[in-house]
């Protein structure tokens, strides 16, 4: 309905009756009043959109309506009525500014078209001003708007964006106050932190009241529906109860929640104080708007939060890695990670219990925790920490006292001093745990999945930590360990006193194990059984003559059974025996022993025992040790034992080698003489230790003094150093030390049998070939001797032959003298001839030779005799026999020999018959007689010395029984084969061959 | 034609006479001597057209009166021969090396065959 009324304001009650009907009838509300006074007072009323105006009133005149009109905040327009219609007036209207102009009687269709005129321009203006104000209430909306995306966009800082927004939304929905809250996590209530233009006074009481989010005081509907709850009428709004709304007296009150992830992190609170706030669904919506892109700013501002915060969890935990690094021992490390982690966590305690074996025992802690952590050592499984180890994974307690897990007992010390919360993490290495570390909180804060992985990131960093220095420590105990037993090897390596070596061991033995005592026993057969050998800090009165057997005492047992055997205390050990001869050991000192045996191979040479004068469990490294120690003892003296081994045989050696009674020199692959014997240096005329080491040719060198025969002499022996394969033997004739010795090389082969030079032996043949060469001489001489009256009765008895005054009868018996002499000259040729080539003096001068000549020549000497015995000798192959190679002065001894042979054994009237024939590549000759034959098992030992066959006896021929044997001997020197081929009584046939020489060529 | 003369060296008696007697029935004329020195004083005394030299002999051997003879201008063409009873390889090649005009064992040569073998060297 139309809010705006015509005023109709004349003194002429009918004019205005009749007025006001039309108007009523065309739709406006109408009211009149007749008086200026009037008038005015419900002008100033308000509501009233055309005066319609008589400008004669009684009480006053009309332009002085008109001028307190323009003085209302919202005039209505005017339209004069008047029953004068004056200039003057007409101006004054038009001055006053009249929206028109009327005389009376007014004509109701003009005022008609006026008043709606009128009406049309009001509404239109009122139309444009509502327009007005929307648009700038929309431009208003949209810059704070902007103004609150800006702040959300460009600050993380909450607090200073949230009094911007604050500021923005109060003035955009109009409230006279606005107020900001944060959700203060701890306490879980919405603290203040901004306002816009909160009056001074109620500020104080104001920031000291939080909105609680436990519902306390606020309906259900505010919080968890989590949504805007506006009210127009606080007071009596039962959800605004709250202590708060009651304090500061409003009218009307908008709770706005922040949400952030579905909960809620802050709240506006905008306030009217007095004014009763129709909050229109436009405003509800931007209001809405705008409480999101506040929780973008909270987002932002949380996650920009947690960012900085993991940044300087991990800056913290780098840093303490450093320092992890840098830490030289467990202890260090171990206190670092306490202290660290009450810091990194915010808590007041710290500890970590690490793990030995199926024990926990505390490892650090900080000094708050000293009563948390009481006891030093738990088992695995027990509390939380041995939860924690058991498990392998974190555990939380969040209330020590309601927390029904674990025992009363062990969470008391917690609970006095005051902590409420526990958080454990496992420290693992290669998927094993090896301890854990825990915290202790005295807040109620809980521990959040980021503090569980926070600490087990310190954790882990711990675990590395601990494990490497473990590790360092375990490498350095070794590298000490190897360092000891590396002297001793080294000690091993450079002396063959097995008691210096001993005694090194022994003092590792206590150096290396930390014992108080140790000896070794080694097995004497002459002592009968273990003899104490060496020892460190054990009474010597004890140890000198304590001999042990097998199976008595440790060590005893050690022997027996072939490994270690140790005893924690001798006194509570009940199956220790003993001799009564070792009583005394029983008195001694040492409680705890450890026997390792010393084992080569498979024989125990010994013992070597640790002591310790306390009781002591040995531990499994102390045993390895030990028989480390045990394993170096059994090589010093296998290799003592070797050793003396080996320089027995050397000396065997020397010995035999220095007493041959022949010379030998082993020459070595690079020519120099590797050892000699004395028996060389005497024979060679030198100093055996001259000879070892020289070069051999050089040595050889040294005899160029004897003479032209020195090339031929040594030449073999030089070619040797060449190649010692080839082997050689030979004579040296030393004319300045007066012998002759006979050297014999043969190559010196290694175990590989490989060439490795070469062996020379000397025989003094001196006497030998003296002797030979006195046979020789005496040969010669004795020849000479025989054959000088020889030849001497030979020419005697031809002179005696020649003289013709001879008588018949005496030159018979001269010529039969001659003969005689004749046949002994021809056995001192023999002999002589054999003697030669048996010694092999006999050089042959073998020439191409024409056999077929010699045999002629042969033959036409001994013509004579064949006719005598009236015998016929044929001759057949003579002519184009090829030559042979032969020494023709021996060739013809042969040929005479045989032919001689033939005319002799054949009897007078007999055939001889000489054959030469090619045989292959030899030429061979051959006499066949008609005589008695040889037997045939004479036939091999024809070309024996002195052999006469057996048949010959019976008949009178005369024979040295050196023929054939001669005639062999010169065969052989030949090159060529002599045989018989015969039947007795059927004659013989003798044949040589001989190997033919090319006539070309 | 002027009668050879040869010179007869030789330490045996029997020998020496033996041979001596054959070659002057040959018609040689024949002078001894019954060791290397006397058969120098007679070479140089009166040189023969050939000397027969035995090699065994005592004060001189017969190699070291060739060696001298060869060794002298005079008596270096003087034809020898050896007449030994050795046959010692040793002695024979050192006795080729001096030049001689035959080497011979004299059990091995009957006095025929030795007069043969002058004749016919002095007829050359």
């Amino acid at each position: 309905m139309d809010p705006e009324r015509i005023l109709i304001l004349d003194d002429d009650h009918e004019v205005a009756a009749f007025l006001a009907q039309f108007l009523v009838g065309r739709g406006y509300q109408v009211v009149a009043a007749y008086t200026g006074a009037d008038g005015l007072a419900i002008l100033r009323d308000g509501q009233i959109g055309l005066l319609l105006l008589d400008l004669k009133l009684p009480d006053m005149d009309g332009t002085r309506v008109m001028e307190e009109v323009h003085k209302l905040a919202s005039p209505p327009d005017i339209v004069c009525v008047t029953g004068e219609g004056s200039l003057d007036s007409a101006i004054k209207a038009v001055e006053g500014g009249t929206a028109g102009y009327i005389l009376k009687p007014v004509d109701p269709s003009r005022l008609d078209a006026i008043v709606r005129r009128v009406w049309e321009r009001r509404r239109l203006l009122r139309e444009n001003a509502r327009l007005q104000a929307e648009m700038e209430g929309r431009l208003r909306e949209t810059e704070a708007v902007l103004a609150i995306a800006h702040t959300a966009s460009t600050t993380l800082d909450v607090q200073e964006a949230l009094r911007r927004i604050c500021r923005e939304l109060t003035r955009l929905v109009g409230a006279d106050t606005g107020a900001a809250y944060l959700l203060d996590p701890a306490g879980g209530r919405l603290v203040p932190c901004a306002g816009y233009r909160v009056p001074k006074d109620m500020l104080a009481t104001f920031l000291a009241f939080p909105l609680p989010l436990g519902e306390q005081g606020f309906e259900t509907e505010v919080w968890s529906a989590r949504r805007p709850v506006f009210t127009d009428s606080v007071p009596s709004d039962p959800r605004f109860s709250y202590q708060l709304f009651k304090l500061f007296r409003h009218q009307s009150g908008l709770v706005l929640p922040l949400l952030l992830d579905e909960e809620v992190a802050g709240a506006f609170y905008m306030v009217w104080w007095t004014k009763r706030k129709a909050l229109t669904e436009r405003e509800l919506a931007l209001v809405e708007h705008v409480a999101s892109q506040v929780t973008v700013v909270l987002r932002h501002a949380r996650l920009f939060d947690q960012a900085q915060r993991e940044r300087r969890q991990l800056d913290v935990l780098y840093e303490i890695s450093r320092r992890l690094a840098a830490a030289e021992d467990t202890g260090q490390v171990l206190s670092l990670v306490v202290e660290e982690a009450t810091g990194l966590l915010n808590v007041e305690a710290a500890g970590i219990r690490l793990r030995e074996g199926e024990d926990l025992v505390v490892g650090a802690r900080t000094r708050a925790a000293g009563r948390v952590m009481a006891r030093p050592r738990i088992r695995v499984g027990e509390s939380l920490s041995g939860e924690v180890v058991a498990t392998g994974r974190p555990v939380m307690v969040e209330d020590l006292q309601k927390d029904t897990r674990y025992d009363p007992a062990h969470k008391a010390g917690a609970i006095e001093e005051g902590f409420q919360r526990l958080l454990g993490v496992p420290l693992q290495i290669g998927g094993r745990t090896i301890g854990c570390l825990l915290v202790f909180s005295k807040t109620r804060r809980r521990f959040s999945p980021e503090d569980v992985s926070l600490l087990t990131a310190l954790g882990d960093h711990a675990s590395v930590a601990i494990h490497k220095n473990r590790l360092y420590a375990e490498s350095q105990a070794r590298e000490q360990e190897a360092t000891k037993l590396y002297e001793v090897t080294a000690h091993l390596a450079a002396t063959l006193d097995v008691d210096s070596v001993l005694d090194q061991i022994v003092e590792k033995t206590v150096s290396l194990l930390g014992c108080d005592a140790s000896g070794v026993y080694v097995l004497d057969d002459a002592r009968g059984g273990l003899g104490f050998r060496r020892g460190l800090h054990l009474d010597p009165a004890l140890t000198r003559d304590l001999v042990l057997q097998p199976g008595e005492g440790v060590a005893g047992r050690a022997f027996k059974e072939r490994r270690p055997v140790s005893t924690a205390d001798r006194l509570a050990d009940s199956s220790l025996r003993y001799t009564p001869a070792a009583a005394g050991l029983m008195q001694a000192a040492p409680r705890a022993f450890l026997a390792v045996p010393i084992v080569v191979r498979d024989d125990v040479l010994g013992v070597l025992v640790a002591y310790f004068f306390e009781p002591h469990e040995f531990s499994e490294k102390e045993v390895q040790l030990l028989s480390s120690l045990a394993a170096h003892a059994a090589i010093a003296m296998d290799n003592a034992r070797h050793y003396a081994e080996v320089k027995l045989q050397q000396s065997r050696l020397a010995q035999i080698f220095d007493s041959t009674s022949d010379g030998m020199v082993l020459v070595g692959p690079d020519g120099r003489v590797e050892t000699a014997n004395r028996r060389a240096g005497d024979m060679l005329g030198l100093d055996a230790a001259d000879l070892v080491g020289a070069e051999f040719t050089e040595l050889l060198a040294g005899y160029r003094s004897e003479g032209v025969d020195y090339q031929r002499m040594f030449a073999t022996l030089r070619s040797l150093v060449d190649d010692p394969e080839h082997g050689g033997a030979g004579d040296l004739e030393l004319r300045a030390l007066r012998r002759i010795l006979h050297w014999v090389s043969q190559p010196t082969k290694d175990s590989a049998g490989s060439t490795c030079g070469f062996t020379l032996t000397f025989h003094d043949v001196t006497e030998e070939r003296e002797v030979s060469r006195m046979k020789s001489d005496f040969v010669s001489f004795v020849t000479h001797q025989l054959r000088t009256p020889l030849a001497g009765i030979k020419w005697m008895l031809e002179l005696a032959g020649e003289d013709p005054d001879v008588p018949v009868d005496a030159a018979s018996y001269v010529h039969d003298a001659q003969e005689a002499a004749q046949r002994l000259i021809q056995l001192v040729n023999d002999l002589l001839d054999i003697s030669r080539l048996e010694r092999g003096k006999l050089t042959v001068a073998a020439t191409p030779t024409d056999l077929g000549e010699l045999t002629r020549d042969v033959l036409a000497e001994t013509a004579v005799l064949v006719r005598e015995k009236g015998q016929r000798v044929s001759l057949a192959g003579d002519a184009d026999a090829p030559r042979v190679l032969a020494d023709p002065q021996l060739l013809r001894q042969v040929v005479v020999n045989l032919v001689s042979n033939a005319i002799k054994y054949t009897p007078e009237a007999g055939t001889i018959e000489v054959r030469l024939e090619a045989a292959g590549p030899a030429l061979r000759w051959s006499i066949r007689d008609s005589g008695i034959g040889v037997p045939a098992l004479s036939q091999p030992k024809l070309f024996e010395k002195f052999y006469r066959a057996d048949n010959v006896v019976t008949l009178e021929t005369e024979g040295t029984g050196l023929g054939l044997y001669l005639v062999r001997l010169i065969m052989e020197h030949l090159g060529g084969r002599v045989w018989c081929e015969s039947e007795e009584g059927a004659g013989a046939t003798f044949l040589f061959t001989l190997p033919r020489v090319e006539t070309t060529g | 034609m002027t009668a050879r003369r040869i010179l007869l060296v030789e330490d045996d008696r029997f020998l020496r006479r033996a041979g001596e007697i054959s070659l002057r029935q040959r018609g040689f004329v024949v002078t001894t001597a019954a060791d290397g020195e006397e058969a120098l004083r007679k070479v140089r005394a009166e040189p023969p057209d050939l000397v027969l030299l035995d090699l065994l002999m005592p004060k001189m051997t017969g190699i070291e009166v060739l060696k001298t003879l060869r060794a002298e201008e005079a008596t270096r063409e003087i034809r020898v021969l050896i007449l030994s009873n050795s046959s010692r390889e040793e002695d024979v090649e050192e006795i080729k090396t001096l030049g001689v005009s035959g080497y011979f064992v004299k059990a091995d040569l009957s006095l025929q065959a030795l007069g043969d073998m002058v004749a016919r060297l002095l007829e050359a």
